[in-house]
């Protein structure tokens, strides 16, 4: 699909609580940056046992998630969430499931030092990558400190900000009609109706607010083994009022990201919806409805995600 | 020293001054206005952004804000705005600021959490609003489609009737929507009886209606609860004190700079001072430099007339002084000519007195001989008388009797003999004159050129004869080599002689005296050793007897020139000089003179010693 030129038929549309992708050109990052941090994305050498990269749990040709239930950091270790994916990350407007990192490059740093995960330091990964003279040399080009903690979360969440993934829904809010299916436009009307919207908007279709899981229904007890993870924002910010709040996650991708929320606990997107319907619209919906609402949401994986490398 | 002390100390001062001068110009540097604009500029952003919160608040819960990016877009700008703020500050350093964007920067946290909580409030309460008219709807059309439950028997539940059910819902309905309007305690307290009557109701309605009244008394919770902790989210944004706190940190930012300008004046009215006192400074030195110019002038004036009349007297002087070099040089030569002229005529008044003896004797004798001849002549006279004459036989024997007598008288006394013994003493003593004649000519050769071959031990032996009066009360022990002829001025030589021989004459006593003079070659050159047994010299008058004028002999006896003039000879001749010690065991003077050295001919006033010129 790349290179596809759709001649819109009409204006783009109004006032829609969704909003189309910027272009990865209007962000104006540095191609240099965004190459080095590509390179740095998938470097096992960030890792301590060198097994690990961001590309493990973010695996940019399985839509930027790993498909596991929870991801697996150095030694093959368990962590505490689902992965979340990759792509269009950097629409967020905070990073994890409890939005403790405010930035791309702060989600860097934690992950870089959680014992589960990546299980480093600063200085080893700088001591590593500074043997690699001509990784450094490339640095020394793009940013006149040279190699650091700061130039490397730098390079890397500037990749991340590069990885957007424009859908069909996109080339439909901008005006062409026929980019979404009848059905599936059917889809997007009831996934306003039904109030998916009320966190499900802007342009990531998410990931711009938080919100309680569980808010009508609550979810939690009926699932039971309550992990720490499951406090969600209250593990950042203390407040009884946090419990179990997370990030509303972008939507964008959907389809690929299985499985879903943070204790990937729902395999399909089918029941993904169900438990939204349940547990955060606290209403019913009949199930031609939910296959509409999937199929809408289906429309929302990037026309180029997979081509990706 | 004193010197290096001053300037040192000059130059650490004029530092002092230009580092103070800098040190000045660098406080009252004009204050940059891109450090104002630096600071309005993300102070205005925080504001905007502050306000166009507060707006898409407005506008979300009113629902023109299709959906939350506008509350989410500014902060990444939110977030470098306030890292460049906080640069600014920690660059400025200054306690107040740092607070008074410490307590904003709170302020703006708590903000975004309150606006991050009215999102999820207001999503739940928009989606509960939206449902709840469906939801009452959905419960009518069940109401009217199910069967209606038998009455209970139980008498302590309440069992509505489906109307009386539906219209209950289409209360709280209401009652919600009126309360979601003005959400006051009375409307609450209205809901909340009305929630509490739906909850307590136990009939034994279908699943599907228990279901949907369950969900909408959860919906009418939501609503309720949502809508009081949104106003309460709303409310406690409201109240805090963002824009206030922008304020407290433009004043800050007023007082800062303010502070800076009143310094910066300070300052500047300091640089005018000081610039002030340098000028005046200046000035002060300026004139002190003219007055210091002038008078230097003055004292150049004078000075230069000074030297002038120095110069005057010093050329005079100083022709003087050679006047009387020349003079004193004359007296040295005539002293020693005197005493050579003495010790010359003494020797050759001893032959002249003999020689004047004989002579004396030859004309007494030259007496007798001419009587002798006149008796003769006599004699022969009568002897030879012609026949007519005749001479008495008498007069005839009395004559030669006369004439045996003075012939036998000569023959007795040897007259003859003596006469020829007187010449020959007086050719003797005449030889003896000559001789000395010629070693004085030989000695100041002045029938050869003053540049000649010359044989040191022919020079030191004319010497010795010239200065015989001087040294025949010396004994004189010549150990003279065969040395080679050296290339030299001959009467600045025997000059030399002259001087150390008469040195060590003086120097020794006519009982003991013994002058050793030594010849040897040596070294391409000749080395004459003239050594006395006399008094030696004191070890601290050693170094001065070259010395022009030095003299230990009483005024009037020595010039003093003597040994400098020596000195100056062999130098010339690029010879060496040098003497050796003792007192009381003698003095030896040794010198050295090469064989091939032209010598460089000596000039006024140190002539050599020239006879003629006496």
């Amino acid at each position: 699909m790349v290179g596809f030129a759709p001649t819109f038929a009409g204006e783009p549309l109004l006032n829609e609580p969704l909003g189309a992708l910027p272009t990865v050109e209007s962000l104006q990052l540095d191609p240099a940056k965004i190459a080095l941090g590509k390179r740095l994305f998938h470097d096992t050498r960030l890792s301590k046992d060198l097994t690990t990269s961001c590309a493990s749990c973010h695996d940019l040709s399985k839509a930027g998630v790993d498909n596991l239930k929870r991801s697996l950091g150095v030694r093959r270790q368990e962590g505490g969430i689902n992965a979340p994916t990759v792509f269009n990350s950097g629409l967020n407007f905070k990073q994890f499931w409890d939005g403790r990192a405010t930035t791309l490059e702060e989600q860097i740093d934690q992950v870089v030092h959680n014992p589960l995960e990546l299980d480093m330091t600063w200085s080893e990964i700088v001591e590593r990558l500074n043997a690699d003279t001509e990784l450094a040399q490339q640095f020394k080009v793009s940013y006149p400190e040279g190699l650091g903690q700061n130039s490397i979360q730098e390079a890397i969440a500037t990749f991340e900000r590069s990885l957007l993934t424009p859908s069909r829904l996109d080339r439909y809010l901008k005006g062409d009609e026929k980019a979404l299916s009848e059905s599936e436009q059917k889809g997007y009307q009831l996934f306003k109706s039904y109030g998916c919207i009320a966190c499900h908007q802007g342009v990531n279709i998410g990931g711009n607010m938080f919100q309680k899981f569980g808010a009508l229904n609550d979810y939690f007890t009926v699932r039971g083994n309550l992990t720490k993870a499951d406090l969600g924002r209250f593990n950042v910010t203390q407040k009884e009022a946090d419990r179990h709040v997370f990030k509303v996650p972008s939507l964008r991708n959907v389809a690929l990201t299985a499985p879903y929320f943070h204790d990937g606990s729902a395999e399909s997107l089918e029941a993904a919806i169900e438990v939204m319907f349940r547990h955060q619209l606290g209403r019913t919906a009949p199930d031609e409805d939910k296959a509409l609402i999937a199929q809408f949401l289906k429309t929302l994986t990037g026309e180029t995600v997979g081509a990706k490398p | 020293m004193k010197t290096f002390i001053r300037t040192t100390l000059l130059i650490l001062f004029i530092s002092a001054l230009i580092l103070g001068l800098a040190a000045l110009v660098y406080k009252t540097r004009s204050l940059d206005p891109a450090l104002h604009q630096s600071v309005n500029v993300p102070i205005q952003t925080l504001e905007n952004i502050n306000a166009q919160w507060d707006v898409d608040v407005l506008r979300s819960r009113e629902g023109l804000n299709a959906n939350y990016d506008r509350l989410t877009n500014s902060i990444p700008t939110l977030r470098q705005t306030q890292s460049t703020l906080k640069k600014i500050i920690i660059e400025l350093n200054d306690s107040k600021l740092e607070q008074a964007n410490e307590t904003l920067n709170g302020l703006l946290e708590q903000k975004i959490a309150l606006i991050d909580n009215f999102k999820s409030q207001h999503a739940l309460l928009r989606n509960s609003l939206r449902f709840l008219p469906t939801a009452v709807e959905q419960l009518d059309v069940q109401l009217a489609s199910s069967p209606m439950p038998s009455p209970s028997t139980d008498t302590a539940t309440t069992t509505l009737s489906y109307k009386e059910l539906g219209s209950l819902a289409t209360e709280l309905l209401t009652d919600i929507l009126k309360f979601n309007a003005l959400p006051d305690v009375t409307n609450q307290q209205q809901v909340e009886a009305l929630i509490s009557r739906l909850e307590n109701l136990d009939a034994d309605y279908p699943l599907l209606i228990k279901d949907q009244l369950s969900m909408i008394m959860n919906h009418a919770r939501t609503i309720l609860m949502q809508r009081e902790s949104e106003d309460a989210v709303l409310a406690e944004s409201d109240a805090l004190p963002v824009e206030q706190s922008l304020s407290t940190l433009v004043q800050q930012f007023e007082n800062y700079f303010a502070t800076l300008q009143q310094e910066h004046d300070q300052w500047s009215k300091a640089l005018n001072i000081y610039a002030v006192s340098l000028l005046g400074l200046l000035l002060l030195t300026g004139i002190n430099l003219w007055r210091s110019y002038r008078s230097l002038d003055q004292a150049n004036a004078l000075l230069e007339q000074r030297v002038k009349e120095r110069t005057a007297e010093l050329t005079r002087t100083l022709e003087q002084l050679k006047e009387s070099q020349l003079q004193l040089v004359q007296s040295e030569k005539m002293a020693s000519l005197g005493q050579m002229v003495a010790g010359i005529a003494h020797e050759i008044n001893t032959p002249l007195a003999y020689v004047k003896g004989g002579l004396e004797i030859i004309n007494t004798r030259i007496t007798d001989m001419h009587d002798y001849v006149a008796e003769t002549q006599q004699l022969m006279s009568f002897m030879s008388a012609p026949e007519g004459e005749s001479v008495s036989e008498e007069a005839l024997a009395e004559q030669f009797a006369l004439v045996q007598d003075i012939t036998s008288a000569f023959i007795e006394t040897e007259a003859i003999d003596e006469l020829k013994a007187l010449v020959g003493d007086g050719l003797y003593g005449i030889e003896h004159i000559a001789e000395i004649v010629r070693n004085l000519k030989d000695f100041s050769r002045l029938d050869r050129a003053r540049v000649d071959e010359f044989n040191v031990n022919e020079g030191i032996k004319s010497t010795l004869s010239i200065a015989r009066n001087i040294v025949k009360y010396r004994r004189i022990d010549l150990q003279l080599a065969d040395v080679p002829n050296i290339l030299c001025a001959p009467s600045q030589i025997n000059q030399v002689f002259l001087n150390l021989i008469n040195n060590a004459c003086q120097a020794t006593n006519p009982e003991t005296g013994l002058i050793t003079i030594t010849t040897a070659s040596a070294e391409q050159g000749v080395i004459i050793k003239v050594a006395d047994n006399g008094s030696g010299i004191a070890p601290e008058v050693l170094g001065k007897i070259f010395d022009p004028f030095f003299t230990t002999k009483k005024v009037g006896e020595g010039t003093g020139l003597g040994l400098s003039i020596v000195q100056r000879i062999i130098k010339e001749h690029g010879g060496r000089m040098s003497v050796e010690s003792t007192v009381g065991q003698g003095t030896c003077f040794t010198v050295w003179l090469p064989q091939q050295h032209q010598p460089i001919l000596a000039s006024e006033p140190i002539a050599p010693m020239d006879l003629q010129a006496v």
